[in-house]
């Protein structure tokens, strides 16, 4: 037993370091993370670049199409003319808007109808989500949307409906809507949903379900009764992400990624484009959509870096592209011959709380046999075989065996 | 001879018992309360909605009460032990010492156990009277790892209050933190469910700390 | 028979500094009363935490009732009565509860004798122990001591706190009780006076050694205090004169050896002495005698 004690006590202290001392490491590292803001300019075809330099000031630049920079610095009203999706206020305050760029009209109307925005981080996507669903009746008796009064789960037998107010089980809903799953081809269980709960919105589209097979479904609550369209996917396509997007302009019902992480957008008309901008992994990336009525700029931003992906709104042909990788800090650089991995349990990657090995180095080997020399050393000074085992283990945890070993001698 | 220690664990921590018992039950009612004002001014669906929406479970004035719990009964149990090493006459009764920590230990989590229970009982029953299983059970996920850093929380403070030297202590207090913050590292709900073995696993393994203690006393490390 | 404490080549030190004892050796046989004296740090307590399992010695043996301290069952346990520094008791309990609770464990319990004792405390027996006062407190662990009814009792410094009434009704109620019932006894007292009515071997540590170990009866009979009167202000100590003074022409000396050899030894180192007399001594006079004043 004295023996167990003795090893659960290392453990838990390796463990514990493993975690404490790469984080507190971590607090003195600079962030690095600083990103350019970038959009695409329908009048240049290009990107503009705008970065925060330390003093504050702003250097705007363009970068072509491909991503390589142009010459140049630009002026604020430069910047103001080249993307008039996001000046276009201060321009027509200024007259300086043209009637039309691009062909297309600049009028607010028209520009206002083509806005969309869609973000998605891997925080929200990761995470246990509860097993009970709100649902929205998408036609109102009247004109402004209610917060919902029912929600729906799976059980053996389908879709229930519960009423909020009192919890009891809407049986004539719950049966219709089973019905309808049913005939559309619905296969439990769910493996992803989107939906936008809000009574604050113009337009309700319900919710975009994949099923088990990674068949994509419209649900919709009309007038009480469901409506349950399926997405026409391409031939050995299979969804794996949903997003519904509501955007003003209903062209596009939604977005999704395929298992292989393609993305694609689910048309009003529950058929899917695919989107060349590569590929997305949306459990590991953040995935911000910005669209108008000229393009739609996809940024994915993972660990190592963001990439920028411009599309034409209408045509959804590639426009341009834009990389943009972190450099990894000197300190962060030395951390690796420090520490032999990197122990964490959470991640801005996920709402998870579980231990995760990151950053095994191979470097630290170097750091791991200097201290398990110092400890086999004072083994044989104090001819104390405490020395010696840790000297054995600080071999493989490097640091986070030496401190525990060190400070527990008699 | 079992009974007799049970005997002289409850006389120990009684008193810190019904006050524990007392404040676990009051920061409940008062979180019973909280969704019952809601439920009155802004009706049941609300509730629903930011607990379905915002992540939001209601529970929040619960995340530390098992914790201090756990340390109020381990240091109340395991401190008048350690003055005036107290714990020579308890190590000195006609019982093996593996025996005798395990039934000091059994007594305060029974104990623990029975705090915390009526916690849990007085929170969800009454949520389960307004919300769908799935949510009750969400809250119950969610707060588990609190309840859980509360049972661990009391076998660090024991290992520590028995603990002879002072620098060992400081170890295993800061060992301890390290372990009890992890515990709170994320809020999310249920953001601790693929975790719970591992914790249970730990908390069982941690028993042990205790005993390495004992064993120390007992080598003269005093 | 075989003695109901064994000690054999103990050493112990302070951590790994100080030498407190090296090969330290004696047997207590059934029956005896052994005292343990020594000044403080000298390494009483010390030797007690080794007896009873809180110690590791660096090196010996130590057996009680035959048994290797270290793999001390609990039913050798339950043989043993331990009375640890200061009194300490279960601060907690009351007077009932702590008779209640120890109840449990010891078949030999004797509740009587417990309540005989806190008869005379004048104390409620529902008094918590920790308002009691010190003397009280002695009395209550005291009481419990002898109403486990074990066949070893391990007292250590047993007369702290009590008052002098007190002292020597337990000195006399525990000689009683141990002769009557072939206890055995091992003891550390501060108090050597009460020792002398009590025990019947002695151990005297020093600091780093032993300076004597055998019958109180065979010391007192053997060592010796001389007086006399001398000119000379220094005398050397050496084995056979221990801890001599001189204090205004009146000199002192402790010896095991004969008054004669004394005086020869004194004259050898040239000391001249007058009115050369054995002085009639206590235990605790012994003891100072071998230990010193300092």
């Amino acid at each position: 037993m004295k023996k167990i004690a003795n090893i659960v006590f290392y453990t838990v202290a390796i463990i514990v370091l493993s975690w404490f001392l790469p984080w507190l490491y971590r607090l003195m590292l600079p962030d690095v993370k600083s990103e350019p803001f970038m959009a695409y300019s329908p009048v240049a075809n290009a990107w503009v670049k705008s970065v925060t330099n330390d003093d504050k000031t702003q250097e705007i630049t363009l970068v072509d199409s491909d991503g390589k920079p142009v010459e140049g610095v630009l002026t604020k009203d430069d910047r103001d003319s080249l993307i008039p999706q996001m000046y276009y206020r201060n321009l027509m305050a200024r007259k300086r808007m043209p009637d039309t760029i691009a062909g297309i009209e600049t009028s607010v109307h028209n520009l206002k109808s083509g806005e969309m925005v869609l973000t998605s981080t891997p925080h929200d996507i990761n995470k246990v989500t509860p097993e009970v669903f709100m649902i929205m009746e998408s036609r109102p008796e009247r004109s402004d949307f209610e917060d919902p009064e029912e929600v729906w789960r799976w059980t053996a037998d389908g879709m229930e409906f519960i009423r909020i107010a009192d919890g009891s089980i809407n049986e004539d809903r719950s049966a219709r809507f089973t019905k309808e799953m049913k005939n559309v081809g619905f296969v439990q269980p769910l493996h992803d949903f989107s939906a936008n709960i809000t009574s604050r919105k113009q337009r309700d589209d319900g919710y975009l379900l994949v099923d088990a097979e990674g068949q994509v479904f419209n649900m919709l609550q009309f007038a009480g009764r469901p409506m349950v369209v399926k997405v026409n996917l391409p031939e050995g396509v299979k969804a794996d992400k949903v997003w519904i997007l509501e955007a003003t302009d209903p062209r596009h019902l939604g977005l999704m990624t395929d298992t292989e992480g393609n993305p694609y957008f689910i048309e009003s008309d529950y058929s899917v484009e695919p989107l060349e901008i590569g590929k997305i992994d949306p459990r590991n990336e953040r995935l911000t959509v910005m669209g108008n009525v000229w393009n739609i700029v996809f940024r994915i931003t993972g660990p190592q870096g963001s990439r920028w992906r411009a599309i034409d709104a209408t045509t959804l042909e590639p426009l341009g592209k834009y990389d943009y990788a972190y450099q990894e800090s000197f300190l962060a650089k030395v951390g690796r011959y420090i520490f032999p991995y990197q122990l964490s349990f959470v991640s801005v990657n996920d709402s998870l709380a579980y231990p995760r090995i990151i950053d095994i180095s191979w470097s630290a080997a170097i750091l791991n046999i200097l201290l398990a020399l110092i400890l086999a050393l004072m083994g044989v000074k104090r001819h104390s075989p405490h020395f010696y085992y840790g000297a054995a283990i600080t071999c493989f945890f490097g640091i986070f065996s030496f401190v525990p070993f060190i400070l527990t001698c008699d | 001879m079992i009974k007799a220690i049970f005997y002289k664990e409850w006389l120990k921590t009684s008193r810190t018992f019904m006050v524990c018992l007392v404040l676990g039950l009051a920061v409940a009612i008062y979180a019973d309360l909280g969704i019952n004002r809601i439920v009155v001014n802004k009706g049941v669906d609300h509730v629903w909605l930011i607990m379905l929406m915002k992540d939001q479970m209601f529970i929040d004035a619960l995340r530390y009460v098992p914790l201090l719990i756990g340390l109020a009964i381990g240091v109340s149990q395991m401190a008048p032990e350690m003055s005036n090493k107290r714990l020579k006459l308890t190590l000195h009764l006609p019982i093996s010492s593996e025996k005798l920590v395990g039934l000091m230990l059994l007594t305060g989590l029974v104990e623990l156990t029975m705090i915390y229970c009526s916690i849990i009982a007085t929170v969800f029953c009454y949520e389960s009277t307004i919300l769908p299983h799935e949510l009750v059970c969400r809250g119950v996920l969610t707060a588990l790892p609190w309840f859980f850093a509360g049972y661990i929380a009391y076998l660090f403070a024991t290992s520590v209050c028995l603990e002879g030297t002072w620098r060992e202590r400081i170890l295993l207090s800061l060992i301890g933190i390290g372990v009890l913050t992890v515990m709170f590292m994320q809020d999310a709900p249920e953001a601790y469910n693929s975790m719970i073995v591992a914790v249970i696993l730990v908390m069982i393994a941690i028993i042990a700390l205790t005993y390495r203690s004992v064993y120390r006393f007992k080598e003269g490390r005093q | 028979m075989e003695p109901v404490i064994s000690v054999k080549n103990l050493t112990q030190r302070y951590g790994t500094g100080r030498l407190i004892y090296k090969d330290l050796s004696f047997d207590v046989p059934q029956g005896h009363i052994l005292g343990l004296l020594g000044k403080n740090g000298t390494g009483k307590t010390t030797t007690i935490n080794i007896l009873m399992g809180y110690l590791k010695p660096q090196s010996g043996q130590c057996k009680i009732f035959g048994r290797d301290i270290t793999t001390m069952d609990a039913a050798t346990r339950s043989r043993i009565a331990l009375l640890i520094e200061g009194h300490v008791q279960y601060a907690f309990m009351t007077i009932e509860q702590i008779e209640r609770f120890y109840a449990k464990f010891y078949p030999r319990w004797n509740r009587e004798a417990y309540y005989e004792l806190m008869r005379k405390l004048h104390v409620s027996p529902r008094q918590r122990i920790q308002s009691m006062s010190c003397g009280q407190r002695s009395q209550v662990a005291l009481g419990l001591i002898l109403a486990q009814n074990a066949d070893l009792l391990v007292l250590d410094d047993f007369s702290l706190g009590l008052d002098p009434g007190y002292r020597r009704l337990f000195v006399e109620y525990l000689r009683d009780f141990v002769k009557s019932e072939d206890k055995t006894v091992f003891m550390t007292s501060h108090i050597i006076q009460d020792m002398e009515r009590l025990i019947d071997d002695v151990i005297v540590l020093d600091y780093g050694k032993i300076l004597t170990q055998q019958p109180v009866k065979q010391l007192m009979d053997t060592f010796h205090c001389y007086q006399f009167d001398t000119k000379t202000e220094n005398i050397d100590s050496d084995a056979d004169l221990l801890n001599p003074s001189v204090v205004r022409g009146h000199g002192e000396v402790f010896s095991f050896k004969d008054a004669d050899e004394v005086k020869n030894r004194l004259q050898g180192q040239g000391v001249e002495v007058t009115n050369f007399t054995t002085i009639p001594m206590s235990l605790e006079d012994a003891f100072i005698g071998l230990t010193g004043k300092y």
